[in-house]
Parts: structure tokens; C-alpha cells; sequence
């Protein structure tokens, strides 16, 4: 027999009451009978909670003391379907290495492959249509921002510009825009989602003045078409997003999506995966355009050299080592020239 | 076999108050097996990319309100999760639009959105209150926020008015508290909250009064180890050493100063709150000394601090169980505590989501 409270309907005036449960039916001292099955017991949380019980006749029975033996009774004419498993898993006794387990685990799985593997889920749900107009407000911010990016306008720009067209027919992309960028002081390039490819005129300048700079800048461009060609820009901006979001969600703290994503497109991380994917396909598409790759190869080698990028820890790294790069990109030429 | 519910009342020990009866507050928890509940809920909510947090925090609401014993019955925190999760996923919508406007540069959008956020916090804040109170149930009677949105606009702008200025700082939390307290019903039965104006000052003035003695100290050490701009140039490099350590040490001292300022505020606060608060004709009555609840806020702080925030959950709980077991209500003779409940229907839970997000929540006000 158990102590517990009976609290009328609408009211809270309680009366003390004693409860039996037989054969699956709630025994109330004062004579209500009730089935457990016709019974609602508010989620329990903890081993010693106490029980609150909504009653047919929208009473409340409130059991406190002896939970545990009232729960062994109470459970054991329950259908299992109504047993509050969530409860029974928060009050075995291993829940929590299991949780803590489950917590490293999931974390480290949502920052490597789960948020990719949603963020390319959801990459593939959006348009290019879209997506091209996400580039152009990009491009439209970064101009907002300050800088001067423009398409190319001299001889050496314009001649790159012809060269980025070519390769971007072969890849079959539409739209496709070449900006150069006069604020940095860096050779660089990057992909911005929608098909625009931003070079910095330090980039092209440096290159272009070269005898077969030209075909260097081309394996850059063929890079970068490669991560236009598989979205790589819009996945990583999207993983970025969702990353952020799940930290505000679970923090509260929505600072952190004010981070100025536009503004760190340049140091976007691309998972290493999707960088080899982009060397592959450079590859692909210089051979196919019949363009040497070794002046890209060596303007890889430049780079390495001139700023000691290899020196970063394997482990920090978003891209591959450039001599592994250079390596691979070198059999891959291999395999294509004996395919085509 | 039945017998009223006022035989739980214990008599009052003290003679002279005869005339009032005790009834017993209770926190039956532990605080080891909530910080349990809550890593293995971060657990789910993190596994399932946060859509199971509305469940998680149900669940944490839940204990701590199931485990708190008015008069030998529990609290209870009566939202669906479900319902927290239509306001989460509406709140996310905004927040994605947010993301998009910063992705895309697009300033003008960017500045609607926060424009609008600002203006609409009041409305939210409100909604969260209404949210918080209309869940929260004991005895099988639901509480109720019943201040409208007008009056709701011009307490957070009086709020803010007075905040503004350090000398109506504790004018401002009276005010509010006030005002939140006689908005607040249970069933029927009002709810009143008469802080106390001394307490409140002497929380801020201390903390005011060890801000300034930290920082005080600090500049004294930074003198009297480094002196002014010309010794300064002309130190060794051991000197410079030492003085370096002596910055070090002189904001660490700084900071603790701080975090007792800080503590001695949220004490003195709570205390105001909390001993001038009354249900009907019941009064809350708080048994541990401001000087001592700033002590267990000083160690909450701290080890908060030192573990990273890990072990938050079970010192919020060790609080909880402190004030709650050092308080009891004081009903006159001849009074009950009983309400009848009052439907005031469903309320969304976007305002609480809203509020959650920019790190704000309506709760006991005992934790940060």
C-alpha cells in the first residue's frame, strides 16, 4: 500500500489517499478504481522522481514516497509501449559512460563527416539557378566590403579571362565569371559558389608576366573550376553555416553566426577529400584541353617554397601537402595520357 | 481513508509567531544525478543536431521542479516538447535568414533583422514569460503571467531608463521584480513581490565597492612594482620579469574581487526577491544569510569557472537544493493555500526559444 495525494480536478485541494495496484488496476483508498491503462503519468526524470498521475476524472494522483517500489508495481501491469524508456535509460546505472561515449562521438562525427555529409544533402536540393545568385550577392558583398574587385581589364587579365572561358566550356559551365581582386598583396584564387572564380592581381601580374604563365594560371583555373564543378563552395559555406547553427543552438549564443562568413571565403576550409577531387579534376580538364601541366606543377613547387606552406602540421592542414599533391596530380597525368 | 491536506502543516516552533503555520519547501534531487540527466540529454541533442533540445530541456525543467516539494507536493513543469520545437524550428527560420543575409553581405536585410530584433525583444521576453509561467504547475493549478504587452513595453523601458544610471540601478530591479511578481498568478491567487530596497543596495555597493578595490589594488601593485613611464624604460630584464608576474597576479586578484563583488550582488539579490515574495497570504520565507548564500555563489562561480562550464549543471542544482531546503512558507492562521485553476490557454514557445538563443532565459533568476 502506498501514501499518496489525490488533488481534485480544478482545485488544488488535496486529500491523502492509499494506493494498491492489482492486477492492473489503481486502488484508491477513498474507493476510485482505476485501470493503469486509462491512467497518463507525467515523464518521470531521476530514480526517486515522484509520480504524477492524471486520472480519468481529471483528477491528479501524486505518489512521493516509496517511488521506487511503486514503480516496480505500477510498470509491471503497464504495456511496454507506455513505459517511459527515456526515464529507464536516464536511471541505469552505465547511461552515463554511455552518454558521454555517445557525446565525444557524436561531436566528432558531426565535425567531420556528418556535417558533410548533410551539408551535400542539402547541396544537392539546391538549384543552380539559386546558387548562381548566391554567387553574384557574394561578389556584390565583397564589393559592399570594400574591395576592389572587377573583371579583368588589362592585356594580361584579358588574355587569362579568354583562357578561363575556353576550360569553362570544356567543364561545361555555365555562367561562369572571372573577377580579379587589387587588394591583396598574395598570390591567391578561390572559388566563390555559382560559377565565379576570383584571381588577385598580384596572382595574375606575378604569372602572367612569365613565358608559359599562362598555362601555370590554367591548372589553377582548372583547379578551381573543379571545385565550382562540384560545389565544393556552396558545401563548405553550407557546413560552415550548419556548424555555426548547431553551436547556437546548443549554446544560445547567436554571436557567432555574425562572423563575417563573406568575409572568410578566402580561408574557407574544403576538406582534403574535396581538394584532391579538384586536383583531379584539373587534371582531367588540362589534358583534355591540351595544356602542359608542368608550368602548374612548377607554380605549385613556387608556392611551396616561396611560403613554406608544407611547415603547417599534417593535422592542421585542410590541404593535403603540396609535394603529396604534386605526386598524385603526376600519376594521374600518367593514367589520363595513356587513356586519352 | 482520508484526511485534509492541512495536516501537513507543522506547527511553528516559535511561540511568539503562533499565529502563522510553517509549510515545508523541500529539494529531494541530487545534484549529481541532474548534472547525470543533463550530460546524457546533450548527449541526445547534440546526436541528433539539436532538434531533440526541446525534450532535453523539458527533462531538466522537470527535475528540478518534480524534485521541489511545496507542502510534500511537487512542481511540475507541464510543456509539451513538442511545442518547443514548432517555436525552435520558427526561431531557426530566422536565424537561417540571419546566416543568409551575413552570407551574402546583404546589409539591408541584415540590419531589418536585427532592427526587428531589438524592437520585437520586449514582446518575446513577454511571450517567454507567459510560456514559463503557464507551464509551471503545483499542486495540479497552473500559474499565469497576466501582464499585457503595453505594460510589458513600458516596465522594460522604465527598466532600462533606471538601469542607465548607477545610483537607480537597484531601484530599477525593484521595480521590476515588482512588477513581474504582481503579473504572476497561481490559479487565482495572486502572487506579490515586496523586494527589499536595502537589500538591494547593499548587494550593488558591494559589488560596486569590491570592483573598485580590485581594480584599486591592481593599479597600486602596477605602481609600486613598475612606477612611471621613465623607470619603466630603464628596467632589466629580471625587473621587467617581475613586473610582468605582478600584472599577472594583480588581475588575478582583480578578478577575484569580481566574482565575490559579483556573488554578493546575486545573494542580496535573490534575498530581496525571494524573502519579499508571497503566494495570496503566504510568505517566503529564506532561512540562509545573504553572506553565507554569497559564499555557496562564490564557489558555483568558481568551480563553474575551473571545470569549463562542465560542472554548472550540478552546482545550479546544489544551489537550488540549498535555498530550497533553507526556505519554508509562513501562512496565517486561518488561511489555506489553495488556488483554482484559471484557463488561460496555449501559449507559444517562440518567445522562449527567441530568448534562449541570445543566451536570456525566464528561470528561478538563481543561476547566472
Amino acid at each position: 500500500m502506498f501514501k499518496g495525494q489525490l488533488i481534485k480536478a480544478g482545485s488544488s485541494e488535496r486529500t491523502t489517499v492509499f494506493v494498491t495496484v492489482e492486477k492492473g488496476v489503481l486502488k484508491l483508498s477513498n474507493g476510485e478504481n482505476h485501470s493503469v491503462e486509462a491512467v497518463s503519468v507525467e515523464d518521470r526524470t531521476g530514480a526517486n522522481s515522484p509520480f504524477i498521475i492524471h486520472l480519468p476524472t481529471k483528477e491528479q494522483l501524486i505518489i512521493t514516497e516509496n517511488v521506487k517500489e511503486f514503480g516496480k508495481e505500477f510498470y509491471k501491469h503497464l504495456p511496454v509501449y507506455k513505459r517511459n524508456w527515456l526515464h529507464r535509460f536516464e536511471t541505469w546505472g552505465k547511461s552515463l559512460v554511455v552518454s558521454i561515449i555517445v557525446l565525444i562521438a557524436a561531436i566528432a562525427f558531426w565535425l567531420t563527416k556528418g556535417s558533410d555529409i548533410v551539408a551535400g544533402w542539402i547541396t544537392n536540393r539546391i538549384s543552380y539557378d539559386l546558387e548562381y545568385e548566391l554567387g553574384k550577392s557574394i561578389i556584390a558583398g565583397f564589393k559592399s566590403l570594400g574591395w576592389h574587385i572587377m573583371e579583368p581589364t588589362n592585356y594580361k587579365e584579358q588574355r587569362l579571362e579568354e583562357r578561363f572561358y575556353v576550360l569553362a566550356n570544356q567543364a561545361g559551365i555555365e555562367n561562369a565569371h572571372l573577377y580579379i581582386v587589387h587588394n591583396f598583396d598574395m598570390p591567391n584564387a578561390f572559388a566563390v559558389p555559382g560559377g565565379f572564380i576570383v584571381f588577385t592581381s598580384k596572382m595574375v601580374e606575378d604569372y602572367m608576366s612569365q613565358e608559359d604563365g599562362l598555362e601555370a594560371l590554367s591548372g589553377v583555373v582548372a583547379h578551381e573550376l573543379g571545385h565550382i564543378k562540384h560545389r565544393h563552395s556552396l558545401k563548405a559555406l553550407i557546413r560552415s553555416a550548419l556548424i555555426a547553427s548547431i553551436f547556437t543552438m546548443l549554446t544560445g549564443d547567436v554571436s557567432v553566426v555574425s562572423l563575417g562568413m563573406a568575409q572568410q571565403m578566402l580561408n574557407l576550409a574544403y576538406s582534403r577529400e574535396q581538394e584532391e577531387e579538384a586536383d583531379a579534376y584539373a587534371i582531367e580538364l588540362i589534358i583534355k584541353s591540351d595544356i602542359d601541366p608542368d608550368p602548374f606543377f612548377q607554380l605549385m613547387q613556387e608556392l611551396k617554397e616561396k611560403y613554406d606552406i608544407d611547415e603547417i602540421p599534417e593535422f592542421l592542414r585542410s590541404h593535403p601537402h603540396m609535394s603529396e599533391r604534386i605526386n598524385k596530380m603526376r600519376e594521374l597525368m600518367k593514367k589520363y595520357e595513356e587513356q586519352y | 481513508m482520508t484526511e485534509n491536506n492541512t495536516e501537513h502543516f507543522q506547527p511553528n516552533e516559535n511561540e511568539g509567531e503562533s499565529e502563522t503555520r510553517k509549510i515545508p519547501i523541500q529539494f529531494i534531487g541530487s545534484p549529481g544525478e541532474y548534472w547525470k540527466i543533463y550530460m546524457i540529454n546533450l548527449a541526445l541533442t547534440i546526436l541528433t543536431l539539436g532538434l531533440y533540445r526541446p525534450w532535453a530541456k523539458v527533462r531538466q525543467y522537470k527535475y528540478l521542479y518534480n524534485h521541489l516539494l511545496v507542502d510534500g507536493s511537487p512542481m511540475d513543469f507541464t510543456a509539451k516538447p513538442i511545442r518547443l520545437l514548432i517555436g525552435q524550428l520558427i526561431v531557426m527560420f530566422f536565424i537561417g535568414l540571419y546566416f543568409y543575409s551575413q552570407i551574402t553581405l546583404n546589409t539591408y536585410l541584415a540590419a531589418i533583422l536585427s532592427f526587428s530584433f531589438v524592437v520585437l525583444m520586449p514582446l518575446l521576453l513577454w511571450l517567454s514569460y507567459r510560456f514559463f509561467f503557464r507551464y509551471t504547475q503545483w499542486s495540479g493549478v497552473s500559474m499565469s503571467f497576466t501582464a499585457s504587452k503595453s505594460e510589458f513595453y513600458f516596465a522594460v523601458i522604465g527598466r532600462g531608463i533606471l538601469s542607465l544610471f548607477i545610483i537607480t540601478f537597484p531601484i530599477a530591479q525593484k521595480k521590476w521584480f515588482e512588477f513581474i511578481g504582481r503579473n504572476v498568478f497561481w490559479g487565482n491567487k495572486r502572487l506579490s513581490v515586496n523586494a527589499s530596497l536595502e537589500k538591494l543596495y547593499t548587494g550593488f555597493g558591494l559589488y560596486i565597492g569590491m570592483l573598485a578595490t580590485g581594480f584599486y589594488l591592481l593599479w597600486l601593485l602596477i605602481t609600486i612594482v613598475g612606477g612611471d613611464e621613465a623607470r619603466m624604460q630603464t628596467m632589466t630584464t629580471s625587473q621587467k620579469e617581475a613586473f610582468a608576474i605582478a600584472v599577472i597576479g594583480g588581475l588575478i586578484i582583480y578578478l577575484v574581487f569580481i566574482l565575490w563583488g559579483y556573488s554578493f550582488m546575486k545573494s542580496y539579490t535573490v534575498h530581496a526577491i525571494y524573502h519579499g515574495l508571497k503566494i495570496g497570504e503566504a510568505k517566503l520565507k529564506l532561512r540562509i544569510k545573504p553572506f553565507k548564500l554569497a559564499w555557496e555563489y562564490v564557489k558555483m562561480y568558481l568551480f563553474t569557472f575551473l571545470s569549463f562550464g562542465i560542472a554548472y549543471p550540478y552546482l545550479f542544482a546544489r544551489l537550488l537544493s540549498q535555498i530550497a531546503n533553507n526556505s519554508h512558507l509562513e501562512l496565517p492562521e486561518g488561511e489555506d493555500l489553495i488556488a483554482h485553476e484559471v484557463d488561460s490557454g496555449q501559449v507559444s514557445a517562440v518567445g522562449m526559444e527567441a530568448i534562449d538563443e541570445v543566451g536570456l532565459d525566464v528561470d528561478f533568476d538563481i543561476g547566472f
